[in-house]
């Protein structure tokens, strides 16, 4: 067990936690946007900054992905910290300022207007949708395009996902919600004048996928994709040919 | 030819001498991109004609660059028992010239910057000598030691620039080249070559400063089988040429450097990252290390030791990212060039997750000095808190633009000044820019400090590259910042919300300030974001990125303050 | 590009770690873009998917385009020492050049593409601009432009 302090409390946890995860073992709040339970921490949204003090030296790390160490002492809720907090929330809101989570956390920093130009964008670029589908599905279907600030999330070249299995994990994790997926009882192709009944599919329109059902493996009747949130959420391993097999068969 | 022993080497070294010191006339021709653009290959092609028309027995070498831009193309002519003589703007129409007075053993005063009558091999603290005795004519020549160019150098990165053949693995050796490696191999364990390097207190060139030694350690320390040492080569900093030069005149020199660095560290990999589109630097590079690989400096038991390691040169795509570590080793492994959190050292977990020493081109070209001479002879160059020296490329509105190597503790003054010539007539000193975008502008009040890790961080700015950008009052603050600003805008990985975001917003601002519809909160504003970004970023693009706008408010805020209330731009640059 | 050369190409690479920008770089140089067929071959081939390689080709869009390139290549360096010396108005000045072309002629700007470039390397007779690889100084390169037009 490893001894620290947090905001002043006095905190033990396990070798190997993030303080993150030690301070909410210890219902000690900090905002996360990019973080997910099941996943590596990417460290992107940088809204889960806190104060760490070792050995004497004061420095700022993100909570996500730095560990926690004996003698450590934390704090989060500093005046710095906090005004780093907003500015970042403030530079969200202008960028994303219709994505319900965003106003969310703006309305709980007490930001009512933002001092920049607003833009409409519906993706606040977190990178979870990238993250999962590469490290957990390992379908790596889709992916950042450009850098800077023109980067984008996509599908390759901007045209279709063809990697995608339709999973719809990266709809899952989305924190701004801007992934659209439906179901559809009948996809059609119009090429040749004639239309194909291609039967059931998915569509995730983001990524302009198309994913036509599949045949079960056991019962042999049609599927949608099966999610794997529940596997992500417990955080074990998709099992082999997951999405071979329907949901009741699994 | 394999060499195996000193004895080898030093057969090897009595080649390039010969090459170096020949028994015929040796005429050096510079040709640096710039030299290039100024004809030199012209004037090369001249010489050649000339000298065989005359029938003198010469030979043409094509050298590196001395430093001395403003002068190009720069011919050296070296005749045996004379001094050697430097000729500046050398143009086709006065080779003519120069080749007869070559063919009578005479130097053409006119033409010459200065004569060279004696030279300190840095690697073994010899000198040469080139003429035991002055013929008059030479006399009138000022010698190198007092030609102003030269006075406040001391060239150890660039030992040999201009002066070798960068081609020939032969006349690196006989500069001392490659006997650190054999004085290492031979006679130094690796944890006495870190002691040295630990001793000498070298600190990288690269930017941070960080005590090369102690990184060195810690990655020999590292548990891991694999390990590597990469060279730097990334230069993303818009508008200096100095690893060009460094690469372009002495490939062995970095060469020579990664190999210690590898036998101290325990590597038996090598790479040299180089930016993306630098076609000569490429080729020389590759030259060198085939030739080294032929000679057994690289590859299998290197001088017949134990000791076995190979360099690979692999090309970036042009990104400025990509000069942050770990972006540099995520392009290495042929991913995207975005950076990493680095709370787990690479010097522990870098290249494909291996333990790994990252050092700049300037700093691997230090080594080798260093292990021949030791710690106490470089420890007597520079200041208490920043040995040796450092590489400095001076341009923007000063009257020679040049590429030059001072100690460390030189003040900024003193280098444009001398080594510049000072401001272009008429104008006065601004502000000075040192190390690239992240290191801000300083003031002409400052031009006094030092050149000096700390000195210039305490001023809020950083040594960095060593680019030093000269601005007279003609140029603006605000333009200057919404340049750096827009350049780290479009160069960010664009991975981690402050930094993204931030700079564009600094962008904007910058860009309604230099359009004349600022607002008074504006300043507070800016302020507000640079203070987020320089703690929240998650690499050092990120946190670095606002101290430009941030040492431009605390320096010339009335500049932006005129801006706002006034609409004018004081330098009429911002058009409005 | 057809598959042979790719294979060739991966072939030339084997030895290496971590090859996929090295590739990049030979196709781009032979081919003068990134087609997407090629690309989705040398994902197959190198059991990476394309949405990898995409992301590394789109990350550094200085080096990889995904469109050909124009016959010409003009890129005025936008570098701090040319920005320095006013390199934004020479910058203007080349775009008004190429205008120009487009208001004459049918089709022919579409030989000239345009960049910024980061540095030059030249910073000593900056501002620069550079035409199919040669530095040049603004009127050297007004020139230029002004004879390549009219070369077929
Ligand atoms: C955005 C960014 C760009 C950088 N560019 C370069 C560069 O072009 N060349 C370089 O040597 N170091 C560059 N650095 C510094 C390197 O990351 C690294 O610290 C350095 O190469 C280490 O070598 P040194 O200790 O010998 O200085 C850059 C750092 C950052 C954050
Ligand atoms: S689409 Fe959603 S999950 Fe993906 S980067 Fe954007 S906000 Fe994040
Ligand atoms: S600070 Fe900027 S360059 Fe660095 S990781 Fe963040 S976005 Fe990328
Ligand atoms: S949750 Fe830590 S950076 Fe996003």
């Amino acid at each position: 067990m490893i001894k620290l302090t947090i905001d002043g409390k006095k905190i033990q946890t396990g070798k190997n936690t993030t303080i993150l995860m030690a301070a909410r073992e210890n219902r000690i709040k900090i905002p996360t946007l990019c973080h997910h339970d099941g996943l590596s921490p990417l460290a992107n949204c940088r809204l889960c900054v806190v104060e760490v003090t070792e050995k004497g030296r004061t420095k700022v790390v993100t909570s996500c992905n730095y560990k926690v160490a004996e003698g450590m002492s934390v704090e989060t809720k500093t005046e710095n910290i906090i005004a780093m907090r907003k500015m970042i929330v403030e530079l969200l809101a202008s960028r994303s300022p219709n994505v319900k989570l965003v106003r969310e956390l703006a309305d709980e920093m007490g930001i009512k207007d933002t001092r920049f130009v607003l833009e409409n964008e519906k993706c606040i670029l977190c990178g979870l949708c990238v993250h999962v589908c590469s490290e957990f599905i390992g379908a790596r279907a889709i992916t950042f395009s450009g850098h800077g600030s023109e980067k984008i999330v996509s599908a390759p070249l901007g045209s279709s996902a063809k990697d995608c299995l339709g999973c719809g994990a990266c709809v899952e994790v989305c924190p701004a919600q801007c992934i659209t997926m439906k179901d559809i009882e009948e996809a059609r192709t119009y090429s040749s004048g004639d239309h194909e009944h291609l039967g059931p599919a998915r569509l995730i329109h983001n990524w302009n996928v198309r994913v036509l059902w599949k045949k079960c493996r056991v019962c042999g009747n049609m599927f949608p994709p099966p999610s794997p949130m529940k596997y992500l959420k417990e955080e074990k391993p998709l099992p082999k040919q997951f999405f071979e097999t329907c949901e009741k068969c699994q | 030819m394999k060499v195996k022993s000193i004895r080898d080497l030093n057969k090897l070294k009595s080649e390039g001498e010969k090459l170096l010191r020949p028994k015929n006339i040796r005429v050096q021709v510079g040709t640096t991109p710039y030299a290039l653009s100024r004809k030199a290959r012209d004037v090369i092609e001249k010489l050649k004609k000339e000298l065989d028309q005359q029938n003198i027995d010469a030979t043409v070498v094509r050298v590196g660059c001395v430093g001395i831009c403003y002068e190009e193309p720069v011919v050296e002519v070296i005749i045996p028992g004379k001094p050697k003589v430097t000729y500046g703007s050398i143009t086709v129409d006065k080779v003519p010239s120069l080749v007869k007075a070559i063919s009578k053993g005479k130097a053409v005063k006119k033409y010459a910057l200065y004569r060279t009558d004696q030279e300190e091999i840095i690697c073994s603290g010899k000198t040469f000598s080139y003429a035991s005795r002055v013929p008059s004519d030479y006399k009138k020549i000022p010698l190198a030691c007092e030609f102003k160019f030269f006075q406040p150098q001391v060239r150890i990165a660039l030992r040999n620039a201009g002066i070798i053949n960068p081609d020939s693995i032969e006349e690196y050796v006989a500069r001392g080249g490659y006997s650190a490696l054999s004085k290492a191999l031979t006679k130094m364990t690796p944890e006495k070559v870190i002691d040295v390097v630990i001793k000498a207190d070298v600190r990288g060139r690269g930017g941070g400063g960080f005590p090369a030694g102690l990184k060195w350690k810690t990655c020999r320390e590292a548990k891991g089988k694999e390990k590597y040492v990469l060279c730097n080569c990334s230069e993303g900093d818009p508008g200096i040429g100095m690893h060009k030069t460094l690469i372009e005149s002495d490939p062995h020199s970095i060469l020579e450097g990664l190999i210690i660095g590898g036998y101290a560290i325990g590597a038996m990999e090598g790479y040299i990252y180089l930016h993306y589109g630098y076609a000569s630097g490429k080729e020389k590079l590759l030259k060198a290390i085939d030739q080294a690989n032929e000679y057994g400096l690289l590859g299998k038991n290197i001088l017949g030791s134990d000791f076995s390691f190979s360099i690979i040169l692999k090309e970036g795509a042009g990104a400025y990212v990509c000069g942050e570590s770990t972006a540099l080793m995520a392009t290495l492994e042929g991913r995207s060039g975005e950076p990493r959190p680095k709370y787990i050292h690479t010097a522990e977990k870098g290249l494909w997750d291996c333990p790994t020493n990252l050092n700049n081109v300037e700093t691997w070209c230090n080594i080798p000095p260093i292990i021949s001479r030791g710690a106490g002879w470089y420890g007597k160059i520079g200041t208490k808190s920043s040995k040796g020296t450092k590489v400095i490329s001076l341009t923007g509105n000063v009257n020679r633009s040049c590429l030059a190597e001072v100690p460390m503790g030189t003040t900024m003054k003193e280098v444009i000044n001398k080594l510049g010539g000072g401001i272009v007539k008429g104008t006065k000193l601004k502000a000075i820019g040192v190390g690239g975008p992240p290191a801000g502008l300083l003031p002409a009040s400052l031009a006094d400090l030092p050149i000096d890790f700390d000195e210039l961080v305490k001023a809020g700015s950083l040594l960095g590259s060593g680019g030093m950008i000269v601005m007279n009052d003609k140029t603006c603050v605000v333009d200057m910042a919404r340049f750096f600003i827009k350049f780290l805008e479009e160069e960010s990985c664009g991975r981690c919300f402050p930094c993204r975001e931030g700079i564009k917003r600094m962008r904007e601002i910058l860009d309604g300030l230099s359009a004349g519809i600022g607002k008074d909160e504006d300043i507070d504003l800016l302020q507000e974001i640079v203070d987020c970004l320089s703690e929240a970023s998650l690499c050092d693009l990120g946190k670095s990125a606002p101290n430009v706008v941030r040492s431009t408010l605390r320096y010339f805020r009335e500049e932006y303050k005129i801006h706002i209330q006034q609409q004018v731009c004081p330098s009429k640059r911002c058009t409005m | 590009m057809n598959s042979k050369r790719v294979d060739e190409l991966i072939e030339k690479h084997r030895t290496e770690k971590g090859p996929l920008i090295s590739i990049l770089h030979d196709i781009q140089e032979e081919e003068g873009y990134l087609p997407e067929a090629t690309l989705s071959y040398l994902g197959d081939k190198l059991n990476t998917p394309l949405g990898e390689i995409y992301r590394v080709a789109s990350f550094f869009s200085k080096a990889f385009t995904f469109e050909k390139k124009a016959k010409h290549t003009i890129r005025v360096c936008q570098g701090t020492t040319c920005h320095v010396k006013c390199s934004d108005h020479v910058l203007e000045e080349i775009q008004e050049e190429l205008e120009k072309i487009k208001d004459d002629n049918f089709g022919e700007h579409e030989n000239f593409s345009m960049e910024k470039a980061r540095c030059l390397g030249c910073c000593t007779s900056a501002p620069n601009v550079e035409i199919d690889g040669e530095i040049l100084d603004k009127e050297s390169a007004k020139k230029t432009i002004i004879k390549l037009k009219g070369e077929k």
